[in-house]
């Protein structure tokens, strides 16, 4: 479960104050699927970094089960993330050097089960998205769809409990996109995830259980 | 439009470039104070010319002058020259009877010599007094070394001078003639009292000749050719000898120049790997410039000018730096200067130096650039179209071709001569190419020799170096060049002092005693220490003068073949030959039989051994005879074998050996080499051998050493001056280099953060991948560097090469370090900075 009180966050802006969020207390359930949306600028990336602990509230906490993530250092977040958390991106950020097989390995090889039971895993979901014959591409030998489900296998492979997309079908076809979402809602279920959705796409909103709507920096009821 | 946009960016890119800049700074700075340095010495030299050899022209012989030449300089008086003498000798000198002796340089004047310039003495115009009987003046170190002051007595071979100046400054002679001894001057008629002047003593004899008409000194030289021939005299004049040492000073100086041309272009490739990065900064708003309708030219252009205008920046700031510089060599560099240097700003080398700046950046600047012209306006609206880096071929080839040919143009600019700047851009082709395969063989051996299993740090390190758009090879490749040109200029330098540097280790002789005659060698023998007497080696010198070879009397040389002739050198030189039973340590047999193996020669006639080189410029082979003069008689001799010598050795070596007892009833003295202990030691055995003695003289290799350490350490003081800005130009490149990726390498970083990677594995990571890349450029800048120095040194010095891996070993370590460090400090901003905040950069 997924605890937010009082999270502010203010940027300073040509050495003005520029709040982005202001006093956002939320509560996700478990295996919930929430999508976070509203319009541009309202702050839905600045809430999700927040959420998955990327970036420091100006002021205000978030606990995830039970840990107050901001109470941890830099470090002690990014293996908390390594243990509990996916992502899935807009623009999918896989790192270009890597082959998919290796990208999906990624989470694993931080958790220190990169062996060949780590390999296998990360072959069988790459199966899964439907990637079982381009194991050895590179990304840039992919398509953004095939791409962003590399991007999906990663996120599913550590078998997080959280899983933070933003914006996942955004730079996508509506076909390609579709397909992304169903795989997203398949794996989620599977996996027993609790999926943070950001999205303009108020289609795939409506799939949520729930939607958290922004503006302006503030929840909407 | 584009002028406009142009000065409105640039605001943005000085201090995104700017700092790269000052490699450009660095390569001007050094150019332009070489070169006004050359010509702040040979400006010098050339208005100095008349006072360096106190005359106008001079005539030297290593004999007394004969008939000819006395008449040709009794018709020179006739004709209104004024007419100097000064004969040179080498004697021991001492205090009376004290203890301290020294080996001396002894010039007799008379005349009016030196014509031009002052002799500043102490006191105040004692020069004048020089002619007077029984007095001399001296060097000021003589009076220190052998405890004595003005007014004192010298004992000079059989003659006794009383001392009544001291000679501060004298312009005639120059760096290391004065090394052998303090000089001390007289009158010609003392120098005859003292009898020092005897059978293979170094004399010389100088006739100098006041005619400051370039006409009378080119006719003399031209109509008397003869004369000088027959009495084996050497003609020089004030202007030639002036040319010749601005030669000298000015091959250095080329030399160093081309070291400035390195630096400069290091500085290049550094301005390279910045326009790459600052174009990569820009894609965005080249796309929005292109959407908003302006066209390729015109988005080229805009950048194109930024690089110009920041290259003319960075020249200005160089060209500064090197008058500056130009200030500082004379000091640097005082011991090898023949004459007071006065600094002249000189405009047209400071403009030469700031134009090459400029082009220098520009074409290093042309090929990213192109990058620009083929951003895609759509790329405004998605970050992720793809820019085709290649551009048009025709134009990139273009650019390559413009690049290669500024290279080839600057080279042959700086060189000594066309040939070595050709073979100076050969050369920096060839590393360039050889360091481009190599770099790109390590990479790939890198990544395959990695096991599958290696920890993740590790290939996720290794997989670093090929993320797309990575400049591994580049980096490598500026990296290894700076290394390379650091690495063959150190070791170059080394191997260098390191030949020319007298063994100082306790087995070495360090005393050398010549006009030692036969009847007197064991009694000076008897002299030395106990201890070391054993190890004295006695070596006959029988002086010579070539007067025939292979049957041709040495008169009618003139009638022979210009290409069989003997050269002039080699038949008018006075020989001191000796002979020998055995080959000595740095010699070697390279055609013919040593005396054992080698044929007969006819009645009458001796076996000789010769030096290879002075072999052929006699034109003789095995063989072939050569008659000598020695002391009055005709030895005829037939060429045996032809040896290999190594000059550099501290060994008594000679041009022509003889079968021992075969010339041993000709006029003969000997060289003594022996040791004894430290600088006192060897003063007290020098007093006690010339006064039993007093024909012997003496020379203290260890004085010399000193000498030549002085000089040396003034080379070394400039080579290595060059040397830094080579390393510093080297630094920027690194840093230009790793800059290149550090975007991709943050995004990189950014997402493994995301993703739950920590900071220490993340500092691995890096770590890994920097190391790797600093230690591909060691290998292979360093390997290159290497093979480089031992082809210079072996083939074009001809000297020992030896790698020193101790000083080859600390330049990797400091490169490694320095790019680890730089890579740290790139990346600090990843590390303090939460993850979401560069992704968001990124975007």
């Amino acid at each position: 479960m997924i605890v937010a009180r009082g999270l502010e966050k203010i940027y300073t802006s040509g050495g003005r104050p520029l709040p982005v969020l202001r006093g956002i207390d939320l509560e996700i359930d478990d295996r919930e699927i929430a999508a976070v949306v509203g319009p541009s600028g309202s702050g839905k990336t600045t809430l999700l970094g927040l959420l998955a602990g990327l970036d420091v509230p100006t002021s205000g906490s978030v606990r995830i089960d039970g840990t107050r993530i901001f109470d941890l250092g830099e470090d002690e977040r990014a293996r908390f993330r390594a243990r509990n958390v996916g992502f899935v991106f807009q623009s999918f950020h896989l790192l270009p050097a890597l082959t998919a097989l290796d990208n999906v390995r990624v989470p694993l090889e931080l958790l220190g089960e990169g062996g060949a039971e780590g390999e296998e895993r990360a072959r069988a979901l790459l199966e899964r998205v439907g990637l079982a014959q381009r194991t050895d591409h590179y990304p840039s030998q992919l398509s953004g769809g095939e791409q962003q489900r590399v991007a999906v296998a990663r996120a599913f492979v550590s078998r997080p409990r959280l899983l933070f997309a933003d914006e996942p079908t955004g730079n996508l076809d509506r076909v390609t996109g579709e397909n992304i979402v169903r795989l997203l809602e398949e794996l989620n279920r599977e996996v027993e995830t609790t999926l943070i959705l950001v999205t303009h796409d108020m289609q795939l909103a409506e799939r949520a259980h729930r939607t958290i709507r922004l503006a302006d920096g503030s929840l909407v009821r | 439009m584009i002028s406009f946009l142009a000065s409105r960016e640039a605001r943005s890119a000085l201090p995104r470039v700017g700092p790269y800049m000052l490699s450009i700074s660095l390569g001007v700075a050094a150019l332009v104070s070489i070169h006004s340095f050359r010509q702040d010495v040979s400006r010098s030299v050339r208005s100095e010319a008349q006072v360096l050899m106190g005359a106008d022209a001079r005539l030297t012989t290593s004999a007394p002058p004969a008939d000819g030449l006395t008449a040709l300089v009794d018709s020179l008086a006739g004709a209104g020259h004024e007419i100097g003498r000064v004969t040179s000798a080498v004697s021991m000198a001492g205090a009376g009877i004290r203890e301290a002796v020294r080996l001396v340089q002894l010039r007799a004047v008379e005349g009016g010599w030196p014509f031009y310039g002052e002799v500043e003495t102490r006191p105040a115009g004692a020069w004048s007094r020089v002619v007077e009987p029984g007095v001399v003046l001296v060097d000021e170190a003589l009076l220190t070394q052998l405890a004595l002051e003005l007014g004192d007595t010298l004992a000079v071979g059989s003659g006794a001078f009383e001392i009544v100046g001291a000679v501060r400054e004298i312009p005639t002679e120059v760096g290391l003639q004065t090394a052998v001894g303090p000089r001390v001057w007289m009158g010609a008629p003392d120098l005859e009292a003292a009898d020092v002047v005897g059978l293979g003593s170094l004399a010389r004899y100088q006739t100098y000749v006041v005619m400051p008409d370039r006409v009378d000194r080119a006719a003399v030289e031209t109509w008397y050719a003869d004369v000088f021939a027959a009495e084996s005299a050497e003609f020089s004049t004030a202007v030639a000898e002036a040319r010749d040492l601005t030669d000298a000073v000015g091959f250095l100086g080329q030399y160093l120049s081309l070291v400035g041309l390195a630096a400069l272009l290091l500085g290049g490739v550094g301005v390279g790997s910045a326009i790459r990065v600052f174009v990569n900064e820009r894609l965005r708003s080249v796309a929005v410039l292109r959407c908003l309708g302006a066209s390729q030219n015109q988005v080229f252009g805009v950048y194109l000018l930024q690089a110009a205008g920041l290259g003319l920046l960075g020249s200005f700031v160089g060209a500064i730096f090197g008058v500056l510089l130009q200030q500082l060599l004379p000091i640097l560099l005082v011991d090898l200067l023949p004459v007071a240097i006065q600094p002249r700003i000189d405009a047209v080398t400071i403009m030469a130096g700031i134009a090459i700046g400029v082009w220098v950046s520009v074409v290093f600047a042309l090929i990213p650039l192109l990058r620009v012209r083929e951003v895609p306006p759509l790329r405004a609206l998605r970050a992720d179209v793809d820019v085709d880096g290649r551009g048009s071929r025709l134009l990139r080839a273009g650019a390559v071709a413009l690049l290669a040919g500024s290279i080839l143009g600057t080279s042959v600019l700086e060189a000594p001569s066309t040939r070595d700047g050709l073979a100076f851009a050969a050369a920096l082709a060839v590393t360039v190419a050889v360091l481009w395969m190599a770099a790109l063989a390590g990479i790939r051996a890198t990544r395959a020799l990695l096991p599958e299993r290696a920890p993740w740090i590790l290939r996720q390190g290794v997989s670093s170096l090929f993320r797309p758009g990575n400049q591994t090879v580049a980096v490598v490749l500026a990296l290894g060049f700076g290394i390379f040109i650091i690495g063959v200029v150190g070791s170059v330098q080394q191997n260098l002092a390191s030949s020319l540097a007298i063994d100082a280790s306790t087995s070495r002789a360090n005393l050398l005693l010549f006009d030692v005659q036969t009847d007197q060698i064991e009694g000076v023998e008897a002299l030395f220490p106990d201890s070391v007497r054993a190890t004295v080696e006695t070596t006959p010198l029988v002086p010579s003068r070539i007067v025939g070879v292979k049957g041709v009397e040495r008169a009618a040389f003139d009638s022979i073949r210009y290409d069989d002739r003997p050269a002039s050198w080699a038949v008018r030189r006075e020989y001191r030959n000796s002979w020998r039973a055995e080959l000595g340590p740095g010699e070697e047999l390279v055609a013919g039989q040593w005396w054992d193996d080698a044929p007969e020669a006819p009645d009458g006639v001796v076996r000789v051994s010769l030096e290879r080189d002075v072999a052929d410029d006699l034109r003789v082979g095995i063989g072939d005879r050569i008659t000598w003069d020695a002391g009055g008689r005709r030895v005829e001799s037939e060429v045996t074998s032809l040896r290999t010598v190594d000059w550099t050795r501290f060994e008594t070596n000679f041009f022509a050996l003889f079968e021992p007892g075969t010339i041993d009833d000709l006029p003969t003295t000997w060289v003594l080499l022996g040791r004894a202990g430290n600088i006192e030691a060897r003063s007290a055995l020098q007093g006690r051998i010339v006064r039993a003695f007093p024909n012997v003289s003496m020379v203290d290799l260890g004085r010399i050493q000193d000498a030549v350490d002085r000089i040396l350490s003034n080379v070394d003081r400039a080579i290595g001056f060059l040397a830094g800005f080579a390393a510093v130009a080297g630094l920027l490149v690194l840093a230009g280099a790793l800059a290149v990726t550090r975007g991709e390498r943050l995004r990189e970083a950014a997402l493994l953060r995301t993703l739950g990677t920590d900071g220490n594995r993340l500092l691995g990571i890096l770590g890994i991948e920097y190391t790797l890349l600093a230690g591909l450029a060691c290998v292979v800048g360093l390997g290159l560097a290497t093979g480089a120095s031992w082809l210079v040194t072996t083939q074009l010095f001809a000297i020992e090469f030896s790698a020193g891996l101790g000083r080859l070993a600390l330049l990797g370590a400091g490169v490694l370090a320095l790019t680890l460090g730089t890579g740290w400090w790139g990346s600090r901003d990843l590390l303090a900075n939460p993850p979401l905040q560069v992704l968001r950069e990124g975007d």
